[in-house]
């Protein structure tokens, strides 16, 4: 029998039927990289490379190499020849392993799909020939930076193998010292933790030129609370204890409906590729898709 | 329905018991369910309602005591008691060579045979049998049977009447032959306080020329009667049979085994004790074998030393009487007191409750079922 990445949570071999769904994927970036290092993406920095784009005066301390001598010849000007670059996009994924992401019980949790999608937007990344890494939030041993280097998917697949979803560690942080390493940065979260801190220090990245991809992750069980549930209870403040019944159900509803609807906005607002997934609902490889086939300065909510 | 071990389901009430208070203390408080958006939800007063009063949980609770019964049950063992009569008969039918027609037993059985009695069938063994015909087709021994047997079979068989009468009467069919006798039937017989009935059956005849002297045949080509090939040949140098000692060089190519031996006499061994040669009487005939090879280019044949050997070999087998025992007949119907009342047996252990494996099965079906449920009712976060 096929395993499925829904099958267990152990062994790597389970993300078999995933990595072959999205192999062939490319990831383009949203906008151009300031980094030198040359990869597929278009670069802010001007080269020398064969692709042209324009003529520019000659300024002291230009590489006499790059001045066009036959231009030069017919214009008695001196003009250097400025081509377009092509550069890799670092990408750091940071993912949320506060306990709200242990919901619900079992392989269907929100911490199960997150892992999922680390992986698959790690081996998109590789195939393109851009670093990947991956950082747990609160949690300095379970960082693995940018490479580019064979068995990156590997490493990433044990080391959240062994992660455990605990507490309340907020989510900001990790996403600066992400942002020191790479030009693009995808948070997976509830965003039921930190949020505020979370869109500033996005703002900021956004700002700096980075690529920032907010995926949101949501329970289908938190969208559709199962009519046993009586008495409800925050994993991360369980001072919030309330009471889930008819009425407080339907209020519930529409709270957390417009929260949803008001966290989109504010992202999308922000200039971050936003993306609300819910377990459950679409394969994994899709929702990947979604992101990854994302369109420059252009974002969605869903 | 009685029970064979009702203190199971004793054991099973008291669990039940326990099982239903801890379900009630622990369902007092409403469970909550770690829930990532609680605050989502209105900060109302609580007014959840008690588990107790939840039907899924009671429906849980149903399940976990009837599972905890049932199994109690299937453990204490249950027998559907038959209706009581006032006498239960144990009927020992004697199917052994020393009848000289089992049609006469089965039916002299088949007209003592109400239902709830129990039938045995023995010859030098016992066996239960459902009903007398069954007699016919078992019956095939040409050996003399043992009433030990029997009424230890019988023995047995009045703990699985006991509750299905007050009173047990023990019949035995059979043509009560002396061959049938030995040192225990006596101690036996009294195991059964009370009376018993002897239906006689004509006895077979008894083969007399089985008994007459005869001549033993020595070795040939052909394996012995109740011999196996040895594994290591050897040779041995006399030979031993009523006192009279030949000496030879004798191969020995064949053994006596274990099973040949039980119950069989040795008239003559080797120097080294071995066996040489047995006679087998089953009550009406007697086999000779004989595992001395004779050397027919020699002159062992002729030397006095052998024709006493050979005498000896020849004397008649000692043979058991088949004719009608009187004392015998006297000893199993025992003395005209009372029947054996039915609480002079034992309760059997050794019965079987076909109701048991069911109660088991339907118990893991349950078992399936409240994980069932349970699974159902947990899938969403964790009970704290």
């Amino acid at each position: 029998m096929r395993r499925t990445p829904h099958d267990d949570g152990s062994d790597k071999l389970m993300y078999g039927a995933l990595l072959d769904a999205v192999r062939g994927l490319r990831w383009r970036a949203r906008r151009a990289s300031r980094i030198a290092v040359p990869g597929i993406h278009p670069s802010r920095v001007r080269g020398s490379s064969a692709e042209f784009t324009e003529y520019r005066a000659y300024r002291q301390g230009d590489d006499l190499r790059r001045i066009d001598w036959k231009l030069f010849a017919r214009s008695d000007r001196a003009h250097v020849r400025i081509s377009e670059e092509r550069a890799v996009t670092p990408t750091y994924i940071v993912l949320d392993a506060s306990a709200s992401m242990a919901f619900p019980d079992g392989i269907d949790s929100k911490w199960t799909l997150a892992q999922q999608l680390a992986v698959a937007l790690v081996a998109v990344a590789h195939s393109s020939g851009d670093p990947a890494g991956v950082m747990v939030a609160g949690n300095s041993s379970a960082t693995i930076q940018p490479r580019t280097r064979r068995g990156i998917v590997a490493e990433v697949i044990r080391m959240l193998q062994q992660v455990k979803v605990a507490g309340d560690m907020p989510v900001a942080p990790s996403i600066a010292l992400a942002a020191r390493r790479a030009a693009r940065v995808v948070i997976v979260s509830d965003f039921l933790g930190d949020l505020e801190d979370i869109l500033r220090t996005a703002r900021e990245l956004i700002a700096s030129g980075r690529d920032v991809y907010a995926l949101h992750i949501i329970a289908k069980e938190e969208m559709d609370p199962p009519s046993t549930v009586s008495l409800v209870m925050d994993p991360e403040a369980e001072a919030i204890r309330r009471s889930l019944s008819g009425d407080t159900r339907k209020e519930y509803l529409r709270a957390f409906g417009g929260w949803r609807e008001a966290t989109s906005a504010r992202w999308l607002a922000s200039g971050v590729a936003y993306r609300a997934i819910v377990t459950g609902q679409e394969p994994v490889s899709h929702a990947v898709r979604r992101i990854v086939g994302d369109e420059p300065n252009v974002s969605r909510a869903v | 329905m009685t029970f064979l071990d009702p203190e199971f389901l004793l054991a099973a009430g008291a669990a039940s018991c326990a099982v239903i208070v801890l379900h009630f203390i622990v369902t007092r408080r409403p469970r909550s369910i770690a829930f990532p958006t609680a605050r989502f939800v209105p900060d109302a007063a609580i007014s959840a309602r008690a588990r107790m009063l939840q039907f899924s949980d009671l429906l849980l609770l149903v399940i976990r005591v009837l599972t905890i019964m049932l199994v109690g049950t299937a453990l204490a063992r249950p027998v559907v008691t038959p209706t009581r009569e006032k006498i239960a008969r144990v009927i020992a039918a004697d199917v052994s060579g020393a009848v000289a027609n089992v049609a006469e037993v089965r039916d002299s059985v088949r007209a003592l045979m109400r239902p709830g009695d129990a039938l045995i069938a023995f010859d030098t063994s016992a066996w239960s049998v459902g009903s007398a015909d069954s007699l016919v087709n078992r019956a095939g021994s040409d050996a003399s049977g043992s009433l030990s047997v029997g009424l230890l079979a019988a023995l047995r068989a009045g703990q699985r009447v006991r509750n299905g009468a007050d009173s047990v009467l023990l019949v035995v069919v059979s043509p009560v032959v002396g061959g049938e006798r030995d040192r225990a039937t006596a101690a036996i017989r009294e195991q059964w306080r009370g009376r018993a009935r002897l239906v006689r059956v004509r006895p077979a005849t008894l083969d007399s020329a089985a008994f007459q002297p005869s001549t033993p045949e020595f070795l040939g080509a052909a394996r012995p009667a109740f011999a196996l090939a040895r594994n290591r040949i050897d040779t041995i140098g006399a030979v031993v049979a009523g006192g009279n000692v030949l000496v030879g060089r004798f191969e020995r190519r064949w053994r006596f085994t274990v099973d040949s031996l039980r119950g069989a006499r040795v008239i003559a061994r080797w120097a080294d004790g071995d066996p040489a040669a047995i006679e087998r009487d089953s009550g009406l005939t007697c086999r000779k074998s004989v595992l001395i090879p004779l050397d027919s280019a020699g002159d062992m044949i002729l030397r006095p030393a052998f024709v006493k050997f050979h005498e000896s070999l020849s004397e008649p087998c000692q043979h058991v009487s088949s004719a009608p025992d009187t004392a015998l007949a006297a000893l199993v119907t025992g003395s005209a007191g009372n029947l054996a009342s039915a609480t002079d047996f034992p309760v059997a252990t050794d019965v079987t409750s076909p109701i048991s494996r069911w109660l088991i099965v339907l118990a893991i079906l349950l078992v399936i079922l409240e994980m069932v449920l349970r699974r159902a009712q947990s899938s969403v976060g964790g009970e704290r």
